[in-house]
């Protein structure tokens, strides 16, 4: 059987994307960590966060690298396979994205300015605002890109009905402003924030910990504590904000996208109270099945403060028209599968951090417990894949549309009811030449990123430890003498 | 010349930014040939290393920055060039994910390491930016002229569907003047270059007029070809041809004397004759793109709609200024960290060279 243009062009792009978010969560958690190192070394005058900091850095400008490669790949894919929806995102929607490039570019400038730089400062808070500059430049990008999705899955800032009357040729009433502020782009950024943050530091804290119980070397177990600490304190408010921003996104969805929130929660029928919790199941010929039932638990989730009475949407009447029900336009029923994984996960990694809290009251260090350990090396773990599990389900749960309706529920234009914008076949492209670069790029992926994690780690474990810990030395002495001179304010360079 | 005064900013800006984005790419092609034939020698490592490393992060951005302002100021064309051009910008991005992946791993690579060593790596990195430098040509050429190139879904051609455009690369590639526009800026880059890098001894007959020899030779093969694949009746600015080609010559030329060797490789002087130059070379063919496919493009028929100049004027005139003061302040630490690498008097130049 011949594979499509559509389901190739979705299929590469979505491989493309899994991988692309694992560099950014990365380098954006990377990013953070750093800032919040180098802070805490000046602040406190400590030299192990000084040299976390820098040896982190290492790792930044590396994953920074690949990432910067892979950003590029992802903007010439959206140009070169999604020709027809960059026409219509160039003409609506472009002003995010042009945005984007410059935070891209506040990064690009940045960054290397703080790592290959590092010992011309004398001015070591001059230093450190470089890499505040690369937190919020990686932060921006990410920011920009989410108002994007936002408007693809609310979108506006144009004429709908007149683009779908037309067959999509006419576009009027630009409003390019609009797409910054969309129905639907306060929740996704709000969730979005935590959860890049969130699977970012993960995989640091995975590392971090690896190492703590590797080495036997004193100063290089105090280097890694420090970072242990500040990954584990973001991460404990980070689940926190993250139950709250995912409740909040869920809510979102019921209001402006019932179609999305009906597929994720396998809602075939209206109900107005007592809605149940389905955990997990499929749905076959129309039908939820094979699903573990829990009695009033969505309709109490959405509605806390009505006691479960509220509006739970179906999909059946939601994409009902003239008595014909379009099954076409529901998204893959695995959707709802992803969504619970995606909360099961969230609430064991919730359940490791409230017992870390509490042996950490109990006056118990964590770091001295192996079995803490373990679990945090396991939560590091869930963390990627949960961010991971979360992106699918936002994503397919879109499909088959690429742009979907502004209204909830879809939209009628001359007597038509549109239940999305643009749809996927819509928007592919039909070159040829598609499958060829698509298959390069695969195989690229496969090998640029063990090798890229490889490398990274052999970096960091070559690099000298006493040399790091006196570079620190000198940087927070540095410091100290700065202020102590109380000079005239310091130019960067000839250190 | 009256198209240039009625040039729209927002197209203006999308003009600066490909020669910014040309021009930072063409500091990095400069690089290819000392790195891959003399990396060995410790002037190559200091002088060139020292620049192409941080900077090559900040290159790869700017090819981000021209495809989103394409896609910013001319949508109604990018599907039709996405078509036409697929197979250059695809070798284009597979070798700019090599080039990235190549160069980090040349800066942080250990010694021990059985497979690679830094030169290996660092050579593979030129070979993948040169390759990226031919296929860059190529996009500029097929801009420029359209042979080969057939364009549908906007202008005459609106009624047949984007995804007929394609290019007869065949016919493309068998243009003399496609050829002598990538051989020609090969060479002139190479010219500059050796400016640039101050490879280039002033102290020797050779080594002092060699920059200038290549750069002629460059412009003899560039100029013309350009001149020939850009010219149609409806294109009016030919005149300007005569500054870039003034601008590249002063590099050389200035760099032979003792007096003036000092600016003229002075990199900020370059990188701006360089905008300059390539700013002028684009607006050459404007407003024309593509003059000899099925389908010109006239570039005020095809830029988007007027609320999203709006924004587009906004955006680029903050972030432009932005842009210009990081760029600034990037040079001025650089400017401090290569003083304290690059010797003086590194040219034959009697006089202390301290600052690049």
């Amino acid at each position: 059987m011949a594979i499509s243009y559509p389901v190739w062009d979705s299929a590469m792009f979505a491989y493309t994307i899994s991988a692309h978010i694992l560099l950014v969560s990365l380098s954006m958690g990377l990013a953070i960590m750093v800032t919040i190192s180098e802070f805490l070394a000046l602040k406190k005058k400590d030299k192990y966060y000084d040299t976390l900091a820098y040896k982190l850095s290492k790792a930044l400008v590396i994953f920074f690298a690949v990432g910067t490669a892979s950003g590029t790949v992802m903007a010439m894919e959206l140009f070169l396979f999604w020709p027809n929806f960059m026409k219509l995102v160039g003409e609506v929607s472009i002003g995010p994205f042009y945005v984007e490039v410059f935070s891209f570019l506040l990064e690009a400038i940045a960054l290397p300015m703080y790592v290959y730089f590092w010992k011309d400062f004398k001015n070591r808070w001059e230093h450190w605002g470089l890499s505040l500059a690369v937190t919020i430049g990686t932060y921006l990008s990410a920011f920009t890109v989410t108002e994007i999705n936002a408007w693809m899955n609310t979108p506006n800032g144009f004429n709908v009905s007149a683009y779908l009357a037309s067959g999509g040729k006419v576009i009027t009433g630009v409003n390019p402003l609009a797409p910054f502020f969309t129905a639907s782009t306060a929740a996704e950024e709000l969730h979005m924030s935590g959860a890049v943050y969130y699977a970012g530091i993960a995989m640091i804290l995975g590392y971090l910990i690896y190492k703590y119980m590797k080495t036997t070397n004193v100063p290089e177990k105090m280097i890694y504590r420090r970072g242990i600490g500040i990954a584990a304190v973001f991460m404990i408010l980070d689940i926190i904000y993250l139950g709250a921003t995912g409740s909040d996104e869920l809510s979102t969805l019921l209001v402006i996208e019932p179609i999305k929130y009906a597929a994720l929660e396998q809602d075939l029928f209206p109900v107005s109270y007592g809605a149940p919790e389905h955990l997990f199941g499929i749905i076959i010929n129309h039908h939820a099945a094979y699903y573990l039932n829990i009695p009033l638990a969505q309709s109490l989730l959405a509605y806390p403060f009505t006691f479960g009475h509220g509006n739970i949407p179906g999909l059946v009447p939601l994409t009902t028209y003239h008595g014909v029900t379009d099954y076409g336009v529901w998204p893959p029923s695995f959707v709802h599968d992803a969504l619970d994984l995606m909360v099961g996960f969230g609430v064991l990694m919730g359940l490791f951090w409230l017992y870390v809290v509490f042996q950490y009251f109990r006056k118990k260090d964590p770091l001295s417990q192996k079995h803490t350990l373990i679990g945090g090396m396991v939560v590091s773990f869930l963390g990627v894949l949960t961010m991971e599990d979360g992106w699918y389900t936002a994503e397919v749960a879109r499909v088959p549309f690429i742009i979907k309706s502004p209204v909830a529920g879809g939209l009628v234009v001359n007597g038509v009811k549109y239940y999305g914008t643009m749809t996927i076949a819509q928007a592919a492209s039909t070159d040829p030449i598609v499958f060829p670069i698509g298959i390069a790029i695969i195989l690229f992926y496969i090998i640029i990123f063990p090798v890229t994690f490889y490398f990274a780690g052999k970096v960091m474990k070559l690099s000298n430890v006493e040399e790091d810990i006196k570079l620190g030395e000198e940087d927070i002495k540095l410091e100290e003498e700065r202020k102590n001179r109380k000079s005239t304010p310091t130019k960067a360079g000839m250190r | 010349m009256d198209f240039i005064y009625s040039i729209n900013f927002d197209v203006l800006f999308l003009i600066v930014v490909i020669a910014s984005m040309v021009t930072m790419f063409a500091s990095e092609m400069m690089a290819v040939v000392p790195i891959a034939m003399g990396f060995k020698s410790d002037k190559v490592r200091l002088n060139v290393l020292s620049y192409i490393v941080p900077v090559w992060e900040v290159v790869g951005t700017f090819f981000v920055l021209w495809l989103v302002d394409m896609e910013n100021v001319i949508p109604i064309l990018m599907p039709a060039i996405a078509y036409a051009l697929f197979p250059l910008f695809a070798v284009f991005i597979f070798f700019l994910l090599i080039r990235n992946s190549l160069i980090i791993y040349a800066e942080f690579v250990w010694h021990e390491n059985k497979y690679f060593d830094e030169r290996k790596l660092y050579v593979i990195y030129s070979v993948a930016t040169f390759i990226m430098g031919i296929m860059a040509l190529s996009v500029l050429a097929a801009l420029a002229s359209g042979y080969g190139v057939h364009l549908y879904g906007y202008g005459k051609e609106s009624s047949v569907p984007y995804s007929s455009s394609y290019t007869n690369f065949a016919m493309f590639y068998s243009h003399i003047q496609v050829i002598g526009f990538i051989i020609g800026g090969l060479i002139l880059a190479n010219g500059i270059g050796m400016v640039f890098y101050r490879l280039s001894n002033i102290s020797k007959p050779m080594g002092r007029f060699l920059p200038l020899i290549l750069t002629a030779i460059g412009l003899a093969i560039f100029m013309p070809s350009y001149y020939s694949l850009s010219v149609r009746d409806y294109m009016v600015n030919s005149d300007l041809i005569i500054i870039p080609i003034l601008l590249a010559l002063v590099i050389p030329v200035f760099y032979m004397f003792k007096q003036t060797t000092n600016i003229a490789s002075y990199k900020p002087f370059i990188i701006i004759m360089g905008i300059i130059s390539i700013t002028f070379i684009e607006l050459r063919a404007y407003p024309y793109v593509f003059g000899f496919s099925n389908n010109p493009a006239y570039i005020p028929d095809v830029i988007t709609n007027s609320p999203m100049l709006h924004l587009a004027f906004i955006i680029s005139v903050v972030g432009g200024i932005w842009l210009v003061l990081m760029m600034v302040y990037y040079a001025f630490v650089s400017n401090h960290r290569m003083t304290g690498l690059v010797p003086s008097g590194d040219t034959g130049n009697e006089r202390k060279i301290t600052k690049n």
